[in-house]
């Protein structure tokens, strides 16, 4: 609201902007620009200084003698390899659960559809560790059931458990391109004497395709950057974000991991770029436009049971995991001693508390700067015109293609050194994960805000108000869904994150997701299990609160933008 | 009377507790061009879908084809053409493609098939564009387009969903008349949905008018017009003036009508059928009321003196509220009047304009 006893403020504004322009070093900058600069001088610093940073340490010759051993060639190998398979079957399940929920009439639905939210809600490595309790070598089903010493430790193991741990993203992804393809189109195919799969195969299916590829580049972008998963369950079998790690954790290898890291970088970044200028094309489902409020011709019969089953598989494998945990964190030792304890709770609300308490606090701040960030970019890097705007726009999108292992490396290379010296500090490891989630952030504001129309704005300038006037009265409040989503997304992001905050914790800024890996590490899986059980609780709990006061809980993931 | 084609008996949807159609009755003879008129939302378009076969209409309710019921049949076995609200073509196919779906699935060989494409297309007059995107068509040539794609399949019956309502006022009369052609031409049994009356008149053999999933009158557009059975249909129809009124007295030629303490004369009709004393609603069109600042000469059936207490100017017409004796409110349409009239007014109308819904 804008009152006539505003006078004074605007005067207060009117020499803050004078002296602000007096201060300026080009002398004539205006507040807008002011702002623009800051934006960019924090871009440059939490994203482009660290990238290159990786990039140039080592030289030429060590790329050359890096890329010549076996060991580099081989985790080359197997990521590509294991991006492949486990990028195709996630999109597979992900695309026959949304087909099944949008096309049929199953039962449960609802509870199908928050099951198969759940995996983005865990810690990387859960579904790797109940697999573990399941599979391995003191396996529930391994060990005592069948009495054999079989385990799924290697890439057969990792294949399944990231086929349900990346599922749920090309699930959200398919679903959002099937809800939007106008059912009268399959109707009209029927129409024509269409019947069920050949309308499935020319109607469905080719325009469902956008949303397909989409799903199968962030999976694959996903897949690739894994580092939680493989670190617990691929053994031996070397991955590039696992090598990387071992490089540095094992042999202090700074030159060979960053090496590692900068080929781990060009994959990921040119799925990221073909996911960008994918998604600038048009797509077939925009077209129609006008939506007609149909129902979905709904698949009936044999078909649908057979969807249903599949889903239900699913599922039934998503609880399992989530059961054998909680059973896990009750008994005393797996697979050797199978009474109740409450042992590992102890522990973890004894001497680990410390790391849940500074996982909760860096996850708070990381999660609010990146949505006041995003929200600050959206206004002033995508919503005005200067030169530059198109690189910026760029940088704060770039850490979406950024594995977080790269970016881990990158920022304990950064600011390892005076005037930048964070390493050691909590701050490094809330400033990476922040960096991490600003893409989020910033995808969802920015496209609320291309929903604005810019009367709204020119209407708040052409009664008088500034542009930072413009930002807090209008912006702001119209953007307020998006930026809560964005911070409720980097929060749950940030707490489960184990890919950066591995090389960032210190001695007393520890992470629960550290914690959990180097317990495992050292075999102790009951208060590993004690503590994931608890990120998960934290993350429900958040979620709940979200639907409490939002009303929109797990819809954060959809509109997160992901 | 020709035969009939298409029958519809019982035909009922219910979604939980709320019918979309209730218990819809209806026969529609071949050839000709039913139209099913309503507001959103009167189930006509649920009965269309239930036709087409989206839909299967609830226990009793059978729809039958030329004598056979189609109720078990699925509906990419119905060949029962659909032109859907917003057209429905593959926007990942061109022209071609989208009208040569439904022949490729009936089996023909591609050269029947090019025959076929160009025929229709030249048929729907947009030759030539067979190459085209759909995203690189304006509104009218989807709309075309979309035509074009329903009748190559040569259906039995053609359904129209609301064809007009994307395309702007001007096309829209302009394709009103051009689907009427080619109905004529191909002799296609037709039935139409629209919630637009003037589409309904100038272009059906039958209109049906619907409400909250019932049907409240089945005629031709004169008896829709001027013959409404009941208030909703009057009102749907442009009838704005509602009265009460009381028959006082019945003659050879004219009854006497007390409307609040207003007098009104209307013409007796052979098969009127009222008696003494019964209470009516009289329904009065605005533009069969005549509006002078002069007093009539005597000799008029009706004249009433009012007052004007808000008007509209709409160009051809001006639309005139007018007040009598604080007793009733008329709306008055005016084609002749040079300018804006005010203050006291009579209005006269002919004995025969009066309509008349009655209550039992």
């Amino acid at each position: 609201m804008m009152s006539i006893n505003n006078d004074g403020m605007k005067k207060c504004r009117h020499y803050l902007i004078k002296s602000i322009k007096f201060n300026s070093i080009l002398g004539k900058i205006d507040l807008v620009h002011l702002i623009i600069i800051i934006l960019g001088i924090i871009l440059f610093i939490f994203v482009v200084f660290p990238v290159l940073k990786v990039f140039s340490y080592p030289s030429i010759e060590d790329y050359i003698y890096i890329l010549s051993k076996s060991r580099s060639l081989r985790a080359i190998k197997n990521s590509l390899f294991i991006t492949l398979i486990s990028t195709s079957t996630a999109t597979f399940i992900g695309f026959i659960y949304a087909y099944t929920m949008r096309y049929t009439n199953v039962p449960g639905k609802k509870f199908f559809k928050f099951i198969s939210l759940l995996p983005l809600l865990s810690p990387p490595f859960v579904v790797a560790l109940a697999w573990i309790l399941l599979f391995g070598r003191r396996g529930l089903i391994t060990y005592e059931l069948f009495k054999t010493h079989w385990s799924i430790f290697g890439w057969k193991g990792l294949w399944l458990v990231q086929s349900i741990a990346f599922f749920p993203y090309s699930y959200l992804i398919i679903d959002g391109v099937l809800k939007e393809i106008d059912p009268s189109l399959e109707y009209a195919a029927e129409n024509a004497g269409a019947n069920g799969f050949y309308v499935f195969r020319t109607i469905t299916l080719p325009l469902a395709l956008p949303g397909i590829l989409n799903a199968i580049i962030l999976v694959g972008i996903y897949v690739l950057a894994d580092f939680g998963n493989p670190i617990v369950i691929a053994g031996s079998w070397p991955v590039l974000p696992t090598e990387i790690f071992g490089r540095i954790s094992g042999y202090y290898d700074l030159v060979g991991a960053t090496g590692l890291a900068a080929v781990l970088l060009i994959p990921t970044f040119g799925l990221f770029m073909l996911n960008r200028t994918m998604l600038g094309g048009k797509s077939f489902v925009t077209i129609t436009g006008k939506g007609t409020g149909l129902e979905k011709p709904l698949i009936t019969g044999t078909v649908k049971w057979i969807l249903f089953g599949f889903c239900l598989f699913i599922i039934l494998i998503i609880i399992s995991v989530y059961g054998i945990l909680l059973i896990g964190s009750f008994t005393t030792t797996w697979g050797i001693d199978w009474s109740f304890s409450l042992n590992h709770w102890y522990i973890l609300f004894g001497t680990k508390s410390r790391s849940l308490y500074n996982s909760i606090i860096y996850a708070l701040f990381a999660g609010g700067g990146a949505a006041v960030f995003s929200l600050f970019a959206t206004y002033f890097i995508y919503g005005k015109v200067f030169i530059g705007k198109k690189i910026l726009d760029f940088l704060v999108i770039l850490p979406a293609a950024i594995p977080g292992i790269f970016l881990g490396v990158g920022f304990l290379l950064a600011f390892n050194n005076p005037p930048l010296l964070l390493t050691g500090t909590s701050l490094i490891i809330i400033f990476g994960l922040m960096v991490w989630n600003i893409p989020l952030g910033y995808q969802a504001c920015t496209a609320n805000f291309e929903q604005i129309t810019s009367e709204i704005e020119e209407g708040a300038i052409n009664l008088g108000a500034n542009s930072l006037q413009v930002f807090k009265d209008i912006i702001f409040p119209l953007l307020k869904s998006p930026f809560l989503a964005g911070f409720i997304m980097g929060f749950l992001r940030s707490i489960t994150n184990l890919s950066i905050v591995i090389f960032l914790i210190s001695p007393g800024n520890n992470t629960a997701t550290a914690e959990m890996l180097s317990l495992i590490q050292y075999a102790e899986l009951g208060p590993a299990i004690a503590i994931c059980i608890a990120l998960f609780g934290i993350a429900l709990l958040v979620i709940g609160i979200t639907q409490l006061f939002l009303g929109t809980g797990m819809a954060v993931f959809t509109k997160g933008g992901l | 009377m020709g035969e009939i084609h298409l029958k519809l008996i019982h035909l009922t949807k219910k979604y939980g507790k709320f019918f979309a159609v209730k218990n819809m009755n209806l026969e529609v003879e071949k050839g000709s061009f039913t139209t099913i008129l309503g507001p959103s939302g009167c189930g006509k378009t649920t009965t269309l879908r239930m036709i087409a076969g989206f839909i299967n209409p609830d226990d009793r309710g059978e729809i039958y084809l030329g004598g056979k019921i189609l109720n078990d049949v699925p509906p990419h076995k119905r060949n029962i053409g659909m032109v859907f609200q917003s057209y429905a073509l593959f926007p990942h196919m061109n022209v071609f493609n989208n009208i040569a779906y439904g022949l490729r699935l009936r089996k023909l060989s591609i050269d029947t098939i090019k025959e076929k494409v160009k025929r229709v297309l030249k048929f729907v007059g947009m030759e030539g564009i067979e190459s085209k995107m759909i995203s690189q068509l304006s509104g009218g040539q989807q709309q075309r387009v979309a035509l074009g794609r329903t009748i190559a399949l040569e259906p039995e019956v053609l359904l129209m969903d609301e064809p007009l309502s994307n395309l702007d006022a001007k096309l829209r009369i302009n394709v009103r008349n051009e689907i009427k052609q080619i109905q004529k031409n191909l002799n296609i049994t037709t039935i139409y949905v629209t919630h637009d009356q003037d589409e309904a008149l100038s272009m059906s053999d039958k209109i049906v008018v619907m409400n909250s999933g019932e049907i409240q009158q089945i005629g031709n557009s004169w008896e829709i017009y001027n013959k409404p059975k009941n208030k909703f249909v009057a009102d749907f129809i442009g009838m704005k003036n509602f009265i009460d009124a009381n028959v006082k007295n019945l003659q050879q030629n004219e009854i006497i009508l007390d409307a609040k303490g207003l007098r009104l004369i209307m013409q007796n009709g052979e098969n009127y059928n009222l008696s003494g004393g019964e209470n009516i609603l009289v329904c009065l069109r605005p533009e069969d009321i005549k509006i002078t600042k002069v007093e009539p000469s005597m000799g008029m059936d009706n004249v009433l003196k009012g007052n004007i207490y808000q008007s509209s100017y709409l160009g051809r017409i001006i639309r005139y509220w007018v007040n009598i004796q604080n007793r009733q409110e008329f709306i008055v349409e005016d084609y002749a009047s040079q300018h804006l009239l005010k203050g006291e007014v009579y209005l006269t109308f002919d004995k025969s304009k009066i309509q008349f819904i009655q209550y039992k």
